[in-house]
């Protein structure tokens, strides 16, 4: 027990000699993982070495699972070059199985000592043999399950290019999967939409496993640089693309039965790269490109007023006159002043692992450095990461695997939106800034240039900034004391801490502290967060083979997630001299404020599956939770699952009946439910402690609860089916969805009469069971290989969903407003658009001598929301016309479509476009510009106005139908071309592969959408609403990449 | 298909006791979970927040009195600000468009504005209805416990009851200032003059409550019961309260540099932050004769910019400059002076104003006495001896005043004209969510 010497598998060993001994193997393996350790081990058992390749065109595959079948651990994963090593296999003969997402399995009997293997992988639309997770130990075959489950290959992917984030790596390789980002600053994230949206009030964020683990998925973190509540940091974003080897999506509640409440929106799971036994490889990609803000002048608006002058010939720039028009665009301007606004970003990427093992312990250590600029001078994201993994394997029985991951690094971010910045004070310019209107002597007056309120250097005073520290931890034991007996016990933790800080300095320029009004003498806001995420995971599942053709898998797990958020906030403002930055030498210091909220989730599975002749699968499951934030007067939840699997074409007697070319064909069905639970305390009724007079503390109304809370309970059906044909050359997978969500959260507001919802902190809102909401939709993937000859392939690929969600039910009622703009209805699909229309103006008078039109509020006419038209004003002014529907504010259809073409073996060219389409976003741009600011050329030039919208831009805000426009787009999303490097050339300088790559994301774009991006918006208001407000667009961003491998 | 089911038939025993196995190990497991005491792995603290029951015990009577005091000083602040803003008395220096509705008199346009839903201790923006109606909850739930509750389980219980009939009569009597309707505790709409009216009997009850020599809660009741009489035409009342008000009675708010909640809100917002001014209109305010009132000075903030752009002077309301913890008036002897010359008009108003002019040096009036000219007499001189504590917007309500700037002017920030907003509608976020008031929704008009 207590040797530390050679260690051979034995399937006898006992579970406490197996622990020792990983132990111990885990001992060394940290204090020496060196290739000289890795040889060491390579000394035991039979060697099986070789290549995998594609069956055409001969390329290497990287990334491939090569598995020796029935000894647990020894397997390898292909590298650049597409070798694979396994050592300490025992036996003379053994099978080995070759698996490749999106390639045909294979398995084949070879001779133990062979080292010159060679596995040509033929392409396949279709395949059903890939191994998933689902929530049971082990995972399960995509044939097993009566769900869809997408898979991207990561590897993959960034071998071929260079992709910034996971969200961008998700973005078009998941039907069904939106990716809506919130704006084009690097270190930015996006929210992940799994098959639209379900909820009301409640995150629509999927839960995120990392190696099993449940870690942190919020998407709105960081200081509100957008303002309204808003940070645009996203935690999934932390993790790097290049360490990670695939992504599975379960989607929707009968997929993700098994992960409980919190799962009705999807799960994401993330695999990390593990090591393999064989020789060390070792991996190198150095990359490094610029982010661009492709066709600034183009997109920032040009604003525009009437030169005169004051009575005193004094010049002046005003929205109403009869002078000249004078036009800005800052962009331009100060492109001509050599003085640019915007700058192009350096991107740099650097990234090193190495892999190995032997038969017993295999490993992947990984760094990597991210250093991005983004095109705001003061927006960076720098990020280093790393990883070990590590796998211990002593015998067949017994298995550990451990997952450590560090990630450090600091965003900082600028001002935009509601908050101000380059954006806001370029989107919004004003010529009446400019210098020739300043009065005499006015300094600060010439330094606005134009510029809405700030110029940039002001603006650039501002320093909003994360510091990331990231550190997700797991183990995992999967333990077979028989065939048909497998226990998996998973136990992790993710802790994230961000310290957010937002800081001006002492101004000493007395010109750039009148910008900053009384704040010029400086402040300095810290919040500092941690979150806290612990996994406890066991699942055991029994496997009997009932009779040939009929098996037998009984599946139990027991779950406990504890969920543990710390705030500390502080802030000082006004430092009484130049150079001072901490709070505690501020003249005014703020009260600290400190919280910390807890959320736990324990809960328990069973499952059922009987499988007939491997061909017919037969689930059912049932999942029971319960969870710290359901009311008091809610216990237990309990989430069904049944689902059936039929590969038909593999029973003799359907395939008989298909027509040659159908290879392959599934079909599959699956009923389930799952949750998503309330939020931390929202069933409580509760005080606050506030600062009272004379010193005291005080309680103040706080929260107005919901004792009757219930979590939503989702219930999903989907269908579908996967065919290949033409020898698996062309394959459909389609999918089928609808989900009902029976007790859909709504935040209301809290009437202020009650005297809740005053306390700092205080949301003003009362979460309670609204209503149901249904959803439906469906995914089809078409793949197909176009052509595949020696020298030339064609792959092409089509993602295409829908997602139409319909309100069914609102307690009895039909209406309920949730904000100004958007409604729930009955009938309608949550937060749809409504407004007043005005839909004709009686009179309108145009002087030419002012340059001015007069409506009267009597003239201006309404949808009346019956085809017909009324006043939108009442005698008294106001508006009393009725809000109509306007539109959808999330994209009903999703799509992409990629390409990849494959040239003499070595050189590829993929491209990707992605497309939304049916909503509809408000363009708070325009309101700004042509209703509020008056500085748009339709308000300026109204002789040539509709007077439909001049009557919007005089109502100064209640009348603004024209806000909400169309925003389908098409993306032209990446483009890449890479160049396997000749092995003759690698050997020269000592490489198995190497790999050059070129790629551009968000190279163009078709879409009829006026304002600056169809994209970018608000990342984290309460609605999910889609608005557009002086956010930076998504950026063009090149890099090139060389990848080594040794 | 049909193979299968016959040998099915034949192995069904045997399938049924490995399944059984199976599933007897996670019944038992799932057991073992259940009789657990699984509870203990879902507590949760809430370190924050207490449950609201924690003021329904006698011992914590004196705390639940003095939230209901801090609530009601912190939304005073915030109710100067408003009024203030929406009666040209401050003027907006940001470029924050939710606070245009307010300067710009047209928050009774937009009832889902930030009146109804922001609280009191805002620097840029900040509610009125909700910090109202919180102060007056907390002071009707104090009322209900201590009359409840005995002497005998608490100490002071009159005094208790006193303030909080005085402080609930306060909240009451600013919600119908500031309110032109308002419901409470999910009640019915409640339009100005029954709000009076339930401020005038809180403070007949603070008066009835107060213990012998609690003369600072009699006499804050006094005129405040005096100010909600005469809002309700109630003349002879409202006199004969402000009469019994003596000379140099001031009732404070305690406010403190310590906490936001605390600051004199009026000199935090333009002194310290620079998001508002004094309107030019509106400084150094003049009697007739053309004098400088110092009631109504302003002073400078010098060192301090405005939020909106490089220009814009800051000034500070001369009787806060003193800081964030410059007391502001609740009620006070000048007021009951004023309601009292108010209602007798004549020469009487004219020697009540005098007698108050004269202490801050002040040229006595020695205009016309008709009616007409005493009632602008006293209207302007509330405007300038209640400068900035929050009754001008009530005024301009109640005696029908022009606005300034006047309705349809180009409102220069952020677009559209200048309104006619006096008291404030019932915002949204109360029509749809009081039971009483349609539960939350509006009726469906119209389709796709």
């Amino acid at each position: 027990m207590s040797s530390v010497g050679p260690i051979r598998s034995s399937p006898r060993v006992g579970w406490r000699a197996a622990l020792a001994r990983a132990g111990a193997v885990m001992l060394a393996a940290a204090l020496a993982v060196t290739p000289g350790a890795a040889a060491s081990a390579q000394q035991e058992g039979g060697v099986l070495a070789g290549r995998v390749i594609t069956q055409t065109g001969s390329r290497p595959i990287v990334g491939a699972q090569v598995a020796v079948a029935d000894q647990a651990g020894k397997g390898a994963v292909t590298d650049a070059s597409g070798r694979f090593r396994i050592v300490g296999v025992s036996g003379t003969d053994v099978v080995l199985n070759v698996r490749m997402i999106g390639y045909q399995a294979i398995s084949q009997t070879v001779r133990v000592g062979s080292v010159n293997l060679q596995f040509a992988m033929s392409e396949r639309a279709l395949e059903l043999n890939q191994v998933v997770v689902t929530g049971t130990a082990g995972g399960e075959q995509k044939r097993e399950l009566g769900t869809s489950v997408a898979q991207v290959n990561v590897a993959d992917v960034t071998a071929k290019q260079v992709v910034p984030s996971v969200d961008a790596l998700l973005n078009g390789r998941a039907a069904g999967v939106a990716i809506l980002p919130g704006t084009g600053m690097v270190g930015a994230g996006a929210r992940v939409r799994i098959r639209g949206i379900g909820s009301f009030s409640l995150s629509a964020d999927p839960l995120v496993y990392v190696d099993g683990v449940r870690v942190d998925n919020q998407t709105g973190t960081g200081i509100s640089i957008q303002a309204f509540g808003s940070g645009v940091v996203s935690r999934l974003n932390d993790f790097d693309p290049d360490q990670i080897e695939s992504i599975e999506v379960l989607k929707g509640p009968a997929a993700a039965t098994l992960y409980g409440t919190e799962a009705a929106r999807g799960v994401i799971n993330i695999i990390t790269k593990k090591g393999s036994s064989g020789g060390t490889t070792y991996n190198f990609k150095v990359s490094s490109g610029q982010n661009i803000f492709q066709d600034a002048a183009g997109r920032i608006a040009t604003n525009w007023c009437h030169v005169g002058t004051t009575s005193t010939g004094a010049p002046t720039c005003t929205p109403n006159g009869t002078g000249p028009l004078l036009g800005l665009n800052t962009v331009t301007r100060e492109d001509s002043l050599g003085t640019p606004i915007f700058r192009r970003g350096l991107l740099q990427n650097y990234e090193a692992n190495v892999s190995g093992g032997s038969g017993i312990f295999q490993y992947f250590a990984a760094a990597s450095m991210n250093a991005n600029q983004g095109v705001d001078p003061t927006n960076e994201d720098n990020k280093k990461s790393f990883r070990t993994n590590l796998t211990v394997t002593p015998n067949d029985k017994f298995n550990l695997q451990t997952n450590f991951g560090y990630i450090y690094g600091r965003t900082r971010l600028a001002c935009e939106a509601g908050c101000g910045g380059l954006m806001w004070d370029s989107e919004y310019s004003t010529p009446a800034n400019l210098p020739q209107f300043c009065a005499p002597g006015k300094v600060a007056c010439t330094w606005t240039q134009g510029f809405n309120g700030t110029p940039p250097a002001a603006d650039e005073v501002l320093q909003d900034w994360q510091n990331l520290n990231r550190l997700t931890v797991s183990a995992t034991i999967n333990y077979n004391p028989f065939s048909w007996f497998t226990n998996r016990l998973a136990i992790g933790t993710d802790v994230t801490q961000e310290g957010n800080i937002e800081q001006v300095p002492y101004l000493t320029n007395d010109t750039l502290a009148n910008f900053w009004g009384a704040y010029a003498a400086g402040y300095r806001y810290n919040n500092q967060h941690q979150a806290t995420y612990n996994t406890y995971d066991y699942v055991g599942t029994v496997n009997f083979k009932l009779r040939p053709y009929l098996n037998s898998k009984t599946s139990g797990g027991v779950q406990y997630y504890t969920n543990y958020n710390t705030y500390l906030s502080t802030e000082g403002d006004f430092f009484p001299a130049p150079g001072l930055q901490t709070i505690s030498s501020a003249g005014t210091i703020q009260p600290t404020t400190e919280n910390w909220t807890q959320n736990n989730t324990y809960g328990f599975y069973g499952q059922q599956e009987f499988a007939l002749s491997d061909r017919l699968y037969l689930t059912g499951a049932v999942r029971v939770d319960n969870n710290s934030s359901f009311g008091s007067q809610v216990h237990w939840v309990t989430y069904p699952k049944i689902s059936a699997s039929y590969v038909a074409s593999d029973e003799p007697r359907i395939q008989e009946h298909l027509p040659s070319w159908v290879s392959s064909l599934r079909v599959r069905a699956a009923y389930g439910g799952s949750g998503q639970q309330p939020g931390y305390n929202t069933a409580l009724q509760t005080l606050a402690p506030v600062a009272g007079p004379l010193g005291h503390s005080i309680l103040t109304p706080n929260q107005i609860g919901n004792p009757n809370l219930k979590p939503e309970r989702v219930l999903g059906t989907e269908v579908g089916f996967e065919t290949g044909m033409f020898h698996d050359r062309f394959g459909i997978d389609f999918t089928y969805f609808h989900d009902d969500s029976r007790d859909a959260i709504l935040s209301r507001g809290v009437a202020p009469g009650t005297g809740f919802g005053a306390a700092a902190g205080a949301t003003n809102s009362q979460f309670f069971n609204a209503g149901e909401i249904v959803k439906s939709g469906v995914e089809a993937l078409f793949k197909a290989q176009v052509a595949n000859r020696r020298n030339f392939a064609w792959d092409m690929n089509l993602n295409m969903a829908t997602q139409n969600a319909k309100i069914l039910r609102l307690n009895g009622v039909d209406t309920v407003v949730d904000n100004g703009f958007n409604q729930h209805r009955v009938g309608h699909s949550p937060f749809d658009w409504y407004s007043q229309r005005v839909v004709g103006v009686n009179n309108a008078t145009y002087d030419p001598t002012t340059n001015k039109v007069t409506i009267a509020k009597a003239d201006v006419m309404c949808d009346n929301g019956h085809g017909g038209a009324t006043n939108c004003y009442n005698s008294g002014g106001l508006v009393v016309a009725p809000k109509v529907f306007l539109g959808h504010s999330t994209p009903t259809f999703t799509s992409s479509f990629s390409n990849t073409f494959t040239f003499f073996n070595n050189w590829r060219l993929s491209a990707m476009l992605d497309a939304a389409s049916d909503y509809k976003r408000l363009d708070n741009n325009i309101r700004i510009r042509c209703q509020l600011f008056h500085t748009c050329l339709e308000y300026v030039n109204p002789q040539s106005t509709d007077p439909k919208l001049l009557a919007q831009y005089f109502s100064g805000g209640p009348l603004r139908d024209f806000t909400i426009r169309d925003a389908s787009y098409i993306k032209f999303r990446e483009l890449s071309l890479s160049y396997d490097v000749a092995s003759k050339y690698t050997a020269r300088f000592g490489a198995h592969g190497a790999t050059l790559s070129a790629s551009v994301r968000n190279l163009g774009m078709w879409t009829s959408y006026t304002g600056l991006d169809p994209e970018s918006q608000f990342i984290s208001n309460s609605s999910p609403a889609s608005t557009d407000q002086a956010e930076l667009p998504q950026l063009l961003t090149w890099a090139f990449t060389v990848r080594l491998s040794y | 298909m049909m193979k299968y089911i016959t040998e099915a038939r034949q192995v069904i025993p045997r399938m049924g006791r490995r399944i059984a196995a199976s599933f007897v190990g996670v019944v038992i497991a799932a057991g073992f979970i259940t009789a657990c005491d699984t509870n203990r792995l879902l507590d949760v603290t809430t370190p924050n927040a207490v449950p609201v029951s924690l003021l329904d015990n006698p011992t914590n009577a004196a705390l639940m009195v003095a939230s209901a005091v801090g609530d009601f000083q912190c939304a005073l602040g915030s109710a100067i600000g408003v009024e203030g803003l929406i009666s040209g008395e401050l003027s907006d220096t940001q470029l924050g468009a939710a606070q245009w509705d307010y300067a710009r008199r047209t928050a009774n346009t937009l009832t889902n504005g930030i009146y109804g839903t922001s609280g009191c201790a805002g620097t840029q923006g900040f509610g009125v209805y909700l910090p109202l109606s919180t102060a007056r909850y907390d002071a009707d739930h104090a009322i209900a416990n201590l009359t409840k509750w005995t002497d005998a389980q608490v100490s002071n219980r009159a005094t208790l009851l006193a303030i909080s009939d005085l402080y609930a009569g306060f909240s009451y009597a600013w919600l119908g200032m500031s309110m032109c309707e308002a419901a409470f505790d999910n009640g019915p709409a409640v339009k100005q003059a029954g709000m009076f009216a339930l401020a005038e009997a809180r403070f007949t009850a603070a008066l009835a409550a107060a213990p012998a020599g609690a003369d600072s809660i009699k006499n804050a009741a006094l005129v405040g019961r005096a100010r909600v009489r005469l809002y309700q035409g109630n003349t002879a009342g409202a006199l004969a309260d402000a009469q019994q008000v003596p000379a140099g009675f001031v009732l404070n708010s305690s406010n403190d540099a310590t906490a936001l909640r605390n600051y004199n809100r009026v000199y935090t917002i333009t002194a310290q932050y620079g998001f508002y001014s004094i309107p030019t209109w509106s400084q150094n305010m003049t009697t007739e004769t053309g004098q400088i009132d110092p009631r109504s000075a302003v002073t400078l903030a010098a060192a301090t910019r405005s939020a909106d752009n490089k220009d814009t002077p800051i000034y500070v309301p001369s009787k806060y400059a003193a800081g964030d913890a410059a007391p502001t008036p609740i009620a006070r002897y000048e007021e009951a002076q004023l309601i009292i010359a108010e209602i007798q008009g004549g020469a009487q108003a004219v020697t009540i104003i005098n007698a108050m002019r004269a202490a801050h040096g002040v040229n006595p009036y020695t205009g016309p006495i008709d009616a007409a000219s005493i009632k602008n007499l006293v209207i302007s001189e509330r405007q300038r001896v209640l400068f900035l504590e929050g009754q001008r917007n009530y005024d301009i309500e109640r005696f029908k005043l022009p606005f300034n700037p006047p309705e349809g002017t180009d409102f220069p920030t952020g677009g559209g004209q200048y309104g006619n907003t006096t008291c404030l509608p019932l915002p949204d976020i109360e029509k749809f969510n009081n039971p009483s008031l349609g539960a939350g929704f509006v009726p469906s008009t119209t389709g796709t």
